[in-house]
C-alpha cells in the first residue's frame, strides 16, 4: 500500500485534467466567433485592467497608435532549401519597406515577423501556432514548402488568419474548403501542362525522359508533365528520382541514356538542375538530348552553376506581363539592401513580393481608426478582402484571387538559354 | 616565464578565432551600436574562462599579464582583419558574394560608426584602433574577473555547507517558476515585450525541469510523495496556463518524450544502438493515417471502394486505431529486428540507420499506398465524445497522458526479469547468455517494446500534424531522439523528459535568433557533452558507474598515463 | 568469444536456429535478387558498354566514398568512436579549395600553361587538405578529447552536434548558394575508351583515391608513427605505458583522415561541380556504411566497401529494374546482407569483447 494513493490521485487528476479540457468550450469565450479557437488567456479580456482597447474582441485586431502592424512569414530559412527561402524573406521585406515608404496605413507602419517554417510542416505547425498564438499577427506570407504550409493551414484556417504563399505550389494548398489560404504562385498543374505541349508541339520531340527531386514539388510537377505528355501521345522513356542535394547524377542518366530520348525534363531547384544540364554532356546517349527545367531553376544560380552547359537549354517560368519597370525597382532596392542579386538565391522574389502586397492592400481596404486613435482590422473584412483582390498591378503582373484563392498572376513562359542568359521563346504574354 | 607568455599568446590567437568567427557570421551587425560592447563581453568571458584555472596557482600580477598579452595578440589580430574587411569595402570591392555577412554595417558595429562611413571609405586612423582597444579592455576585465572570482571562491570554501536550505530551494522552484508562467500570463503584464510568449515558454519549460530535480532532491518516502503529487497537479495545469504557441511546443516536446522513452529502452537499457528508430514513428503515423484518412490514399480508396466501403471517412477512430498501430509498430520492431540480432555496437547503429531510411524511402516511394512527397492529408484530430481534441492544448494534454502511460510501463519493466536481462546484455551479451539470457528474445522484446512506444508517439504526431509528409520522418528525427536520451542521461526516465526539452524545446526558444538558432543548438550540444557526459539527469546506476570510486581511480590512471 | 564461455545447450540451440533462419532468408533474398537481375538483364537487352558506362560511373563514386571512409575507418580503429562529422570536414576541405581556385582564377592560373595549371590544381587541393586537416584537428582538440573516457554515445552526440555546427557555420559564413568550382580546360570533359565516356575528374578521383590508400597503407603499415598508431589501437593504455604519446597520435590520425578527407572535397568539387553546406552529410553517411560494410577499423575494407558501394548504387538500379530514387535502399539491404554473412565486414577480423 505505498504507491496506489499517489497513483490513484495522479489518474485522477489527469482524468479531471481531460474532463476540464472537455468542458473549457462550453464556457462561451466569444459566442460571436464559433469558429474561434478557446480563447486565451492572452487574447481574452480578463479584467477593468485591461488596456484601453474598445472593441478588442478576437475577432478584430485593435493596434494602438504607435505600434506596428504585424504580418507574419513563415520562410523557409533553415532544411533543405534554404536559398530560395531566403530570397523569399529578403523580398517580403522589400515589399514591407515599400509599404511604409509610401506612408503605411493611416499612419501605422508594417512590420514583418519572420519565422523559420525550415520547410517541414513539422516546423510549420509550430510557425502558425505561434503566429495564431500572437494576438497582433494580422495576416501571414508563407510558407515557402507544400509541406510547411499544410502544417499552417489547419492552424491559421482555426485561427481566422489570412495567408498567402508566394510558392507552395501543390494544388491542395488551396480549395473550397479553406478561405484564408490563398497564394500567388501558380499550382503546378498548368506549369506541367504547358511544358508538355511545348515539347511534344512546338519542339516536335516524341520521346523523352522525366526527372525529379523526390520533392513534393519537383515530383509533383514532374508527374503532371509525364502525364500530359503521354496524353499527347509522346513516349515518356524513364521516371528517375533523385534527392534535393544530390550532386552526382551520372549513374541515372547512364540509364536514361540508354533509351536515347530527345528531352530530359527535370521538375526540382536551381543547382540539380543545373548539375544534371552539365553532366548530361558526358553520358553516352545523350550528347543530343535537350534539357528542360521548371520555374524552381530559373534563375541565374541555374546558370552560373551550369556554365556553357546551360546553353540551349529550356527553362519553364510562371509569371505575368512582368512590369519590367516595377521589377528593375525592386531588383535595383533588393540589391542596395542585401548586396546580391535576388536571382542568384532563388526564383520567387516577385511573388514573394506581390503575396506582401496583396495583404498590406488588403488590410487598407479594412483597417479604420476608431476614436481613440487605434487602427481596428477585422480578421473576417481582412479574409474577404484578401479573396475580393482584383486587378491589383504587382510585380509579376496584375493579381487576381479565383473563388478558391488562386491569386497568381499571369501564365507560363518558356525561355532558352542564349549566350548565358534566359530568352522568352514560348508562352504567354510573348509577342 | 616564456612557458607563460606563450599560454597569453594562445589564448590571444584562440580568442582572434573566436571573435573572427562571430564577426564571419555576422553577429556585430545583427548588435549594432551594443556591437563593440558584447564583443568586449565575449572577448571578458573567453580569457576569464582560460585563465581561471591560473588564478589559482599564480600571483594576480601574471595572470593579468597573460590577460593582457591575450588582449593586445587577439586585438591586433581582430583590427588587421576587421581593418583588411574595411579597406576593401570602403574602395568599392564587394567581399558579400563570397562572404556573406561580411557587409558594411556588419564592420561598421565593430568601430561603432554609421555604416556610410565604411561603405565610403571615411575612417580615422584611430578608427582602425578601435577592435584592438575593445578587445584588450575585454581582455583585461576578463583576467581581473578570474582573479577576484578566485579569491570569492577561496574565502567561499572556508565556510559550511548547507544542504537543507539548498534542497527546500531546489523544491520550491518549479512552483516559483510557475507562479512567474502565471503571472506572466496576465495580459497587464508586458514583461519581454513581443517576446512575452518565449519567454513564458522558457519559463514553462524550466518549470517542468525543475519539477524533475525537485522531486530527486526531496527525501524519500513520504516527502517525496507529497511533493511528486503536488508537482503532477503543477504539471496537469500547465496546458491550461499556457497559450497556443507555447501548448503547441509542449506537445512535440511530450511526443519526442514518448518516442524517447521507447528508444530508452532500445538503447538505454538493453544497450542496442539504433539509429534508424524513426521507422517505428513512422510506421505509428503513417498507419494512422490509413485507418483515419483512407481517401487520402491512392491504394487504399480503391480498395475499400471495391469491397464497397465508403473511402471518404476514416475507417476508425483514434481510440480505436491505438491498439492496431501498436501491433503494427511491434511487428515492425520485431522484423527489423530480427536480421540484426547478431549485430553488435556500430555495425547495428549503421545497419537500424539503413532501415529507417528505407523506410522513408519507401514511403517516398510507394506513391500508390502513400501518395508520395505529396503526402497523407486531412487526417482525423482525435475526438472525445464529439468534441474535438485536435488543438494543441489537448495534444499537449494527450501527450502527457501517453507519456504517464509509456513511462509507468517502462518504470515496472526496467525493475522486472526483463529489465533485468536487458541490463545484463548491455553490460556484457557473452556472460548474459552464458547465465541463461536467451540473447534472441530478450533482444526482440527490447525492439518490439520500444517500436510500440515510438508507434504510440507516431500516431499521435499524426493526429497533430493532421497532414503527413515522407520528410517528417528523416534521419534527423531518429538523431533527435537518440541525443534526447544521451543528454537526459541513459536509461534515466526523467532524463528523457529534461533532454526532450532541452532538444525539441529549446530550439523553439531560441527562434528569437533565427539564423542562429541552430549554430547556438550544436555548440550547446558540444558543450553540454563535454560538462555533463552523464546527462543532466542520469539514473542513479548511470551516475555511480561514471562517477563511483573505482571508476575515478581508473580515469586517474589513465590520465596519469 | 562466445564459444569459450559455457552456454547452456538448449540456448545455444536456439541461437544456432536464429542463426540459420537469418541466414536462410538472406540467401533467399540474394537469390531473389539474383533472379530478377537475370531477367531484367535478359529483358532490358542494355549493350555492353552501358554496364561499363555504370561501371565506371561507379568506380568515381565509390572512390569519393572510399577517401572519406578511410577517414571513419581511422579513427574508429583508433578511438572506437564514429566520428559523425567526418563529412563536414570533407566539406568544409572542399569549401577551403574553392577559395585556393577562386584565388588562382584571379591570378590567372587557371589559363595558363598546361604544367601551370597542374600546379595550381595540386595548391587548391593542398589548401582543401590543410583545411580540413586544421578542421578534424580542432574538432578533436574541442568536441572529442575532453570525452575520450566518456561513455561511447557521448562523443557520437557531440560529433552530431559538431556536424550540425560546422554545416550551419558555412551556411552563415558563406551565405546559402552553392559555391561553384569552375573547372579549367585541362580536367574538363573526357576520353573514350571505346563508346565508354570516362570524364578526366573521375579518372583523377579514382586513380588519387587508390594513390592515398596506398600511401595510408605503407603510412600505418611501415612507420614508426603508423606503428605507434597500430599499437594505440590494440591497447591505449598498454601503448601509453610503452612511451607512446597517444594524445599526439590521435591528433596525427586526425591529421591523416581529414587530409583525405579534404583530397575528396576538393575532387568532389571539381567532379560535381558544386560545394554547398549539406555537400558533406550524404557522402559521409555512405562513406560511413562503406567502412562498416568493409569491416570497420580496417584499411583495404574500407576500400573495397566504397567501392562495392558505389557500384552496386551506380548498376544497382538497371539491373534491378527500379527506379534510380531506390538506390540507398540497394546500399543498405547490400549492407545488411553482408553483415548478416560476415558479421564482422567483408574484411574485418571478428571483433573482440573491447569493441563491443
Amino acid at each position: 500500500m505505498k504507491r496506489p494513493p499517489i497513483l490513484l490521485f495522479a489518474t485522477s487528476l489527469t482524468v479531471c485534467a481531460l474532463l476540464a479540457a472537455c468542458a473549457a468550450p462550453a464556457q462561451p469565450a466569444a459566442p460571436a466567433q464559433p469558429a474561434q479557437p478557446p480563447a486565451e488567456p492572452t487574447q481574452t479580456p480578463t479584467g477593468p485592467m485591461q488596456a484601453p482597447a474598445p472593441a478588442a474582441g478576437p475577432g478584430t485586431v485593435v493596434i494602438p497608435p504607435g505600434s506596428k502592424i504585424r504580418i507574419g512569414g513563415s520562410f523557409a530559412l533553415t532544411g533543405p532549401i534554404p536559398d530560395p527561402g531566403k530570397d523569399i524573406r529578403q523580398g517580403a521585406e522589400i515589399a514591407i519597406d515599400d509599404a511604409n515608404a509610401a506612408g503605411g496605413v493611416n499612419g501605422f507602419m508594417f512590420e514583418l515577423v519572420a519565422e523559420d517554417g525550415a520547410c517541414s510542416g513539422d516546423q510549420g505547425t509550430v510557425v502558425g501556432n505561434k503566429f495564431a498564438a500572437d494576438p497582433t499577427i494580422v495576416a501571414v506570407t508563407g510558407g515557402t514548402c507544400s509541406g510547411e504550409t499544410f502544417g499552417l493551414k489547419p492552424i491559421l484556417l482555426k485561427a481566422r488568419i489570412p495567408f498567402v504563399s508566394p510558392s507552395a505550389t501543390n494544388p491542395a494548398v488551396t480549395g473550397e474548403d479553406c478561405d484564408v489560404c490563398n497564394r500567388v504562385a501558380l499550382s503546378d498543374g498548368l506549369q506541367g501542362e504547358v511544358d508538355a505541349d511545348f515539347v511534344f508541339n512546338t519542339l516536335g520531340f516524341k520521346k523523352v525522359a522525366v526527372m525529379h527531386d523526390s520533392s513534393d514539388y519537383g515530383k509533383g510537377v514532374a508527374e503532371i508533365f509525364r502525364d500530359a505528355f503521354q496524353k499527347l501521345g509522346g513516349e515518356v522513356i524513364a521516371f528517375e528520382g533523385a534527392k534535393v542535394g544530390d550532386t552526382d547524377f551520372r549513374a541515372p542518366l547512364t540509364k536514361i541514356g540508354a533509351g536515347q530520348p530527345d528531352l530530359i525534363f527535370f521538375g526540382g531547384y536551381a543547382t540539380e538542375a543545373a548539375l544534371i544540364a552539365q553532366q548530361m554532356k558526358e553520358v553516352a546517349g545523350l550528347e543530343n538530348a535537350k534539357f528542360m527545367g521548371v520555374d524552381g531553376a530559373y534563375t541565374q544560380q541555374y546558370l552560373d552553376t551550369a556554365g556553357a552547359a546551360a546553353e540551349g537549354t529550356y527553362m519553364s517560368f510562371v509569371a505575368g506581363d512582368t512590369q519590367k519597370d516595377k521589377m528593375d525597382a525592386f531588383v535595383e532596392k533588393y540589391v542596395a539592401k542585401f548586396g546580391i542579386e535576388p536571382s542568384k538565391l532563388g526564383p520567387f522574389h516577385g511573388q514573394s513580393y506581390d503575396s506582401v502586397l496583396l495583404i498590406v492592400e488588403a488590410i487598407k481596404k479594412v483597417a479604420q481608426t476608431d476614436s481613440a486613435g487605434n487602427l481596428v482590422i477585422d480578421r473576417e473584412a481582412l479574409i474577404k478582402a484578401i479573396r475580393g483582390t482584383s486587378g491589383l498591378e504587382g510585380i509579376t503582373g496584375t493579381l487576381t484571387c479565383s473563388p478558391i484563392g488562386e491569386c497568381g498572376a499571369g501564365g507560363v513562359q518558356v525561355f532558352t538559354v542564349e549566350n548565358g542568359a534566359f530568352k522568352q521563346i514560348f508562352g504567354f504574354g510573348l509577342q | 616565464m616564456t612557458e607563460r607568455h606563450s599560454r597569453g599568446i594562445r589564448i590571444g590567437l584562440i580568442g582572434f578565432g573566436g571573435l573572427a568567427y562571430l564577426t564571419l557570421i555576422g553577429l556585430p551587425g545583427r548588435l549594432e551600436a551594443s556591437a563593440p560592447i558584447v564583443m568586449a563581453v565575449v572577448a571578458a568571458i573567453g580569457v576569464g574562462l582560460a585563465l581561471r584555472s591560473d588564478a589559482q596557482r599564480h600571483p594576480p600580477a601574471v595572470v593579468l599579464r597573460q590577460a593582457l598579452i591575450a588582449g593586445v595578440i587577439g586585438g591586433t589580430f581582430i583590427a588587421i582583419l576587421v581593418g583588411v574587411f574595411a579597406a576593401l569595402l570602403g574602395s568599392g570591392v564587394r567581399i558579400q558574394p563570397v562572404l556573406d555577412k561580411i557587409t558594411p554595417p556588419n564592420v561598421a558595429a565593430w568601430y561603432g560608426r554609421p555604416t556610410p562611413a565604411v561603405a565610403r571609405g571615411q575612417l580615422a586612423a584611430f578608427d582602425f584602433l578601435r577592435p584592438a582597444l575593445v578587445v584588450l579592455l575585454g581582455s583585461l576585465a576578463g583576467g581581473a574577473v578570474a582573479v577576484v572570482a578566485h579569491r570569492a571562491v577561496a574565502a567561499r570554501s572556508g565556510g559550511a555547507r548547507v544542504p537543507a536550505q539548498t534542497r527546500w530551494i531546489v523544491i520550491a522552484l518549479p512552483f516559483v517558476l510557475l507562479l512567474a508562467v502565471i503571472v506572466l500570463g496576465q495580459p497587464a503584464v508586458t514583461i519581454g515585450g513581443s517576446n512575452k510568449g518565449t519567454l513564458r515558454l522558457l519559463l514553462a519549460m524550466l518549470a517542468v525541469a525543475a519539477g524533475l530535480f525537485a522531486v530527486r532532491a526531496a527525501r524519500l518516502g513520504r516527502e517525496r510523495r507529497v511533493i511528486s503529487v503536488a508537482l503532477l497537479a503543477g504539471l496537469v495545469t500547465l496546458p491550461f496556463l499556457l497559450d497556443q504557441f507555447q501548448n503547441a511546443v509542449m506537445g512535440i516536446v511530450f511526443i519526442f518524450v514518448m518516442m524517447g522513452l521507447g528508444l530508452n529502452i532500445v538503447v538505454g537499457y538493453a544497450g542496442l544502438l539504433d539509429l534508424g528508430y524513426v521507422a517505428f514513428f513512422a510506421i505509428g503515423a503513417y498507419a494512422y493515417a490509413f485507418l483515419s484518412a483512407p481517401f487520402s490514399s491512392p491504394w487504399f480508396s480503391q480498395q475499400l471502394s471495391a469491397l464497397g466501403l465508403p473511402a471518404d471517412q476514416p475507417l476508425l477512430s483514434f481510440w480505436q486505431s491505438i491498439p492496431i498501430v501498436m501491433i503494427l509498430a511491434a511487428v515492425g520492431g520485431i522484423l527489423l529486428g530480427t536480421p540484426v540480432l547478431r549485430l553488435r555496437g556500430d555495425y547495428l547503429a549503421i545497419v537500424t540507420l539503413g532501415f529507417g531510411e528505407i523506410i522513408r524511402l519507401f514511403m517516398l516511394n510507394l506513391a500508390d499506398l502513400t501518395n508520395g512527397p505529396r503526402g497523407l492529408l486531412n487526417l482525423a484530430p482525435p475526438t472525445l465524445f464529439g468534441y474535438n481534441l485536435g488543438n494543441p492544448r489537448d495534444i499537449f494534454i494527450l501527450a502527457l497522458l501517453g507519456t504517464a502511460a509509456i513511462a509507468f510501463v517502462a518504470f515496472r519493466l526496467e525493475r522486472s526479469r526483463i529489465g533485468r536481462a536487458w541490463v545484463a546484455i548491455r553490460e556484457d551479451e557473452d556472460a548474459a547468455q552464458a547465465m541463461g539470457v536467451d540473447l534472441a528474445r530478450i533482444k526482440l522484446m527490447a525492439f518490439a517494446i520500444g517500436a510500440t512506444f515510438a508507434g504510440m508517439a507516431g500516431q499521435l504526431y499524426a493526429a497533430r500534424q493532421v497532414n503527413i509528409f515522407p520528410d517528417n520522418f528523416s534521419l534527423f528525427v531518429s538523431i533527435d531522439a537518440l541525443a534526447l536520451i544521451i543528454v537526459g542521461g541513459m536509461g534515466s526516465i526523467p532524463g528523457v523528459v529534461l533532454g526532450a526539452i532541452t532538444l525539441k524545446g529549446l530550439p523553439e526558444v531560441l527562434r528569437g535568433v533565427d539564423e542562429y538558432r541552430i549554430v547556438l543548438f550544436a555548440a550547446l550540444l558540444v558543450v553540454m557533452m563535454i560538462a555533463r557526459p552523464e546527462g543532466l539527469l542520469p539514473s542513479e546506476r548511470r551516475r555511480l558507474e561514471l562517477h563511483g570510486e573505482s571508476d575515478a581511480t581508473t580515469e586517474q590512471i589513465a590520465e596519469a598515463a | 568469444m562466445s564459444q569459450s564461455l559455457v552456454v547452456a545447450p538448449s540456448l545455444q540451440r536456439r541461437a544456432q536456429t536464429t542463426r540459420w533462419i537469418a541466414r536462410a532468408i538472406a540467401l533467399l533474398i540474394c537469390a531473389l535478387v539474383i533472379a530478377r537481375a537475370v531477367a531484367v538483364s535478359l529483358a532490358e537487352s542494355y549493350p555492353l558498354t552501358f554496364w561499363a558506362s555504370q561501371l565506371v560511373n561507379g568506380l568515381v563514386l565509390g572512390g569519393v566514398y572510399a577517401l572519406v571512409a578511410l577517414g571513419y575507418t581511422l579513427v574508429y580503429g583508433i578511438l572506437l568512436m564514429i566520428n559523425f562529422a567526418h563529412g563536414e570536414v570533407m566539406m568544409v576541405g572542399g569549401v577551403a579549395g574553392f577559395f585556393a581556385l577562386q584565388l588562382a582564377q584571379a591570378l590567372g592560373w587557371m589559363r595558363g600553361p598546361a604544367g601551370l595549371v597542374a600546379v595550381a590544381l595540386l595548391v587548391v587541393m593542398g589548401v582543401g587538405m590543410i583545411g580540413a586537416m586544421l578542421t578534424g584537428v580542432t574538432l578533436e582538440r574541442i568536441a572529442y578529447r575532453p570525452l575520450r573516457n566518456a561513455p561511447r554515445l557521448v562523443p557520437l552526440i557531440s560529433a552530431i552536434g559538431a556536424s550540425l555546427f560546422l554545416q550551419y557555420s558555412v551556411l552563415l559564413v558563406f551565405g546559402v548558394s552553392p559555391l561553384v568550382y569552375q573547372r579549367p580546360a585541362l580536367i574538363s570533359g573526357g576520353f573514350r575508351v571505346g563508346p565508354v565516356f570516362i570524364p578526366y575528374t573521375g579518372l583523377i578521383i579514382f586513380v588519387t583515391s587508390l594513390a592515398l590508400m596506398g600511401a595510408l597503407f605503407v603510412i600505418v603499415q611501415r612507420t614508426r608513427l603508423g606503428r605507434a598508431m597500430r599499437a594505440v589501437a590494440a591497447d591505449r593504455d598498454t601503448a601509453a605505458l610503452m612511451g607512446v604519446d597517444v594524445n599526439q597520435i590521435i591528433t596525427f590520425t586526425f591529421l591523416l583522415g581529414s587530409a583525405l578527407a579534404g583530397a575528396a572535397g576538393v575532387m568532389l568539387g571539381f567532379h560535381n561541380s558544386v560545394i554547398k553546406f549539406n555537400s558533406g552529410f550524404i557522402p559521409g553517411l555512405k562513406a560511413f556504411t562503406a567502412a562498416v560494410m568493409g569491416g570497420i577499423g580496417n584499411i583495404p575494407g574500407a576500400m573495397v566497401g566504397a567501392l562495392v558501394l558505389g557500384i552496386a548504387e551506380s548498376i544497382g538500379p538497371s539491373a534491378l529494374g527500379i527506379p534510380a530514387e531506390y538506390k540507398d535502399i540497394i546500399a543498405f539491404v547490400l549492407l545488411v546482407l553482408v553483415l548478416i554473412f560476415r558479421p564482422q565486414g567483408l574484411l574485418g577480423e571478428a571483433l573482440a569483447e573491447k569493441k563491443v
